[in-house]
């Protein structure tokens, strides 16, 4: 069975990607999810509510729902 | 809803449980940080821009950023794409059929495509998305009793936990055996044999429970495939610019309906792997010897649920599948009417043509969609239907993303170079696919490329590495496009809207009705 230089490169990525501890793989997981909510949370009002006359209702805030389903991630991937 | 239930379809809930039932809850990745991250920056970053720029389609939008090849090369793909995930859905339909009623695999494919079919072609998208509201909540309800029977089966979840932790214990008692013996004819399945004699570590207990698994699992969802492969590539691909998808949110009336057609979409996703990943659990814990794991949720449908539920089951199974099916239907008319007929006639085209074409497309999609779901039938050892339909799109949407991404947020990327990258990136994911067949490998005397079942993640990383690069580097290198393409970046707050040629095209129309 031959090895070429794709086999060499993939077994380079491989061993290196094997390196890291699970644990330190979760907090990635949850890393990215957080830089998702950094960034929901900081969005302007103006761009997660309805565009219309007269202040809008609490629920209508679309960043509220966002967040919501960015931290039922964050538990999802904390506990499985 | 009609977002979620244009998703989830048939190939979903025989599929995602069927891979469960194989792979364990490692699958669910595919319903949460494969969807919800992406939903989320979908709906606030790239849905709004693309919504004002007052696009149909994303090849529609590939074309005034870079050239009418690129939107050829991608609209091509999408039709591809479509056609063959269509006979993907009627294989999931007519493995449920066959399990519930007995009936042949022909029979169920025919009718199922007959009865779509007739209903797409006449309701149009508006019956499209008005079912999908329908049929996403009777999907939801019967999956949802699917879980709740099984578990009082199995006399709660605690049980389900301990009974899949014996499983796991006896595979992994299994495997150590298998992996010490020769194989008794290393030349019928060369891959899975050589994949398990590879050293990989030991599966703990309760592995089929957790979402996180190592590098050299034996499954198709080792974390750097599920983290940069799916997180950051296919799923995005699949949310930002999947036609199918995002006709629903750029068919809304506002911007702010666009953008909360995403983020409820994503709240709801993230109870989708508890009905539909689940079942496939249940079924292991109850049937571990069923063999085919795409007929794990069938079997679990047919044993435990009682004859009336069943009947609702089957409800729900046959609303998820009309949902998705009906909504590709749709989006190869809509590509097709706008990316090819509207863009290459010279002449207006009146509303009555669009139409028949439509049905034209539908027609032969969903004959197409027939086509493949025999040719599938006659694998002898199939992956399971999930890891076909995730591999179909593995081919393109790395390469897919890249461009699109670079498009909207870099102005130097070029349309020569977009054309090249794109090649470049789909003859990689090919290549790489090609490459892993045993009878490739073996021929060339190679090992295996990879050494997981299935890469489909890791072809998709790669073609959209190979992308990336190849488009940054040649935009560099040829000249910049005209403002009127490098302006359609998401930087630009007031993003030009159509050009002329289309607008003109579309108000004579308008004129014609």
């Amino acid at each position: 069975m031959k090895e070429t230089i794709l086999h060499q490169i993939g077994e380079i990525v491989r061993s290196t990607l094997q390196w890291i501890p699970l644990n330190v793989v979760r907090f990635l997981f949850l890393g990215l999810i957080t830089v998702v909510l950094i960034l929901v949370l900081r969005l302007p009002i103006a761009e997660t509510t309805p565009d219309k006359p007269g202040k809008s209702r609490w629920d209508e805030n679309l960043k509220l729902w966002a967040a919501l389903a960015l931290v039922l991630q964050l538990l999802i991937y904390w506990f499985l | 809803m009609s977002l979620v239930a244009t998703d989830i379809g048939g190939t979903d809930i025989i599929g995602v449980g069927g891979a469960a039932y194989k792979h364990g809850l490692a699958v669910a990745n595919f319903e949460w940080i494969g969807c919800v991250p992406a939903m989320i920056i979908g709906a606030f970053f790239f849905v709004p821009f693309l919504y004002r720029t007052g696009i149909y389609t994303i090849p529609e939008y590939l074309e005034r950023r870079y050239n009418v090849t690129v939107r050829t090369i991608m609209a091509t793909c999408w039709l591809i794409f479509m056609a063959c995930n269509l006979g993907i859905m009627l294989l999931a339909s007519a493995k449920m059929m066959q399990s519930l009623f007995g009936w042949e695999m022909w029979f169920s494919i025919i009718l199922m495509a007959t009865l779509v079919g007739f209903y797409t072609s006449f309701g149009g998208l508006a019956a499209v998305v008005y079912t999908d509201v329908l049929q996403c909540v009777i999907l939801i309800g019967g999956c949802l009793l699917l879980v709740f029977c099984g578990l009082y089966e199995l006399g709660g979840i605690e049980n389900l936990k301990s009974r899949l932790q014996a499983r796991q214990m006896q595979q992994s008692a299994l495997n150590s055996n298998a992996s010490t013996q020769t194989p008794s004819n290393p030349a019928i399945f060369p891959s899975t044999k050589e994949i398990k004699s590879l050293p990989s570590s030991p599966p703990t207990p309760d592995s089929h429970l957790h979402l996180i698994l190592p590098v050299d699992t034996p499954t198709p969802f080792p974390w750097p495939g599920i983290l940069f492969g799916l997180a950051l590539i296919l799923s995005p691909a699949y949310w930002i610019g999947n036609q199918a998808i995002i006709q629903r949110s750029l068919g809304s009336k506002s911007e702010f309906e666009a953008k909360a057609s995403y983020v409820w979409g994503a709240l709801l996703k993230n109870i989708i792997p508890i009905v539909i990943a689940v079942p496939g659990l249940i079924a292991l814990a109850l049937y571990p010897d069923i063999g085919d794991g795409d007929l794990a949720i069938p079997t679990l449908v047919t044993r435990i649920l009682p004859s009336g539920i069943r009947g609702i089951f089957f409800a729900a199974f046959l609303a998820a599948m009309m949902s998705s099916v009906d909504s590709y239907l749709n989006s190869a008319s809509t590509i097709v009417s706008y990316d090819f007929l509207k863009r290459f006639s010279k002449t207006a085209i009146s509303e009555t043509r669009i139409l028949t074409l439509g049905r034209l497309t539908t027609m032969a999609c969903m004959t197409w969609g027939v086509i493949f779901a025999f040719l599938l039938t006659t694998l002898k050892e199939g992956s399971g239907i999930y890891a076909i339909f995730q591999t179909l799109m593995a081919f393109f949407q790395g390469p897919a993303l890249a461009i699109l991404l670079t498009g909207m947020m870099w102005r130097r990327a070029n349309g020569q170079a977009a054309v090249i990258a794109l090649i470049l990136g789909i003859s990689t994911s090919v290549t790489l696919y090609a490459l892993n067949q045993p009878m490739i490998y073996s021929s060339l005397g190679w090992k295996p490329l990879f050494q997981i079942q299935e890469p489909f993640l890791y072809f998709s990383i790669w073609a959209f590495l190979v992308t990336l690069s190849t488009l940054f580097t040649l935009s560099l290198i040829f000249p910049a496009d005209d403002p009127t393409k490098t302006d359609l970046v998401i930087w630009n707050k007031n993003p030009p809207t159509k050009p002329a040629f289309i607008q003109q095209n579309q108000n004579s129309q308008d004129t014609e009705k």
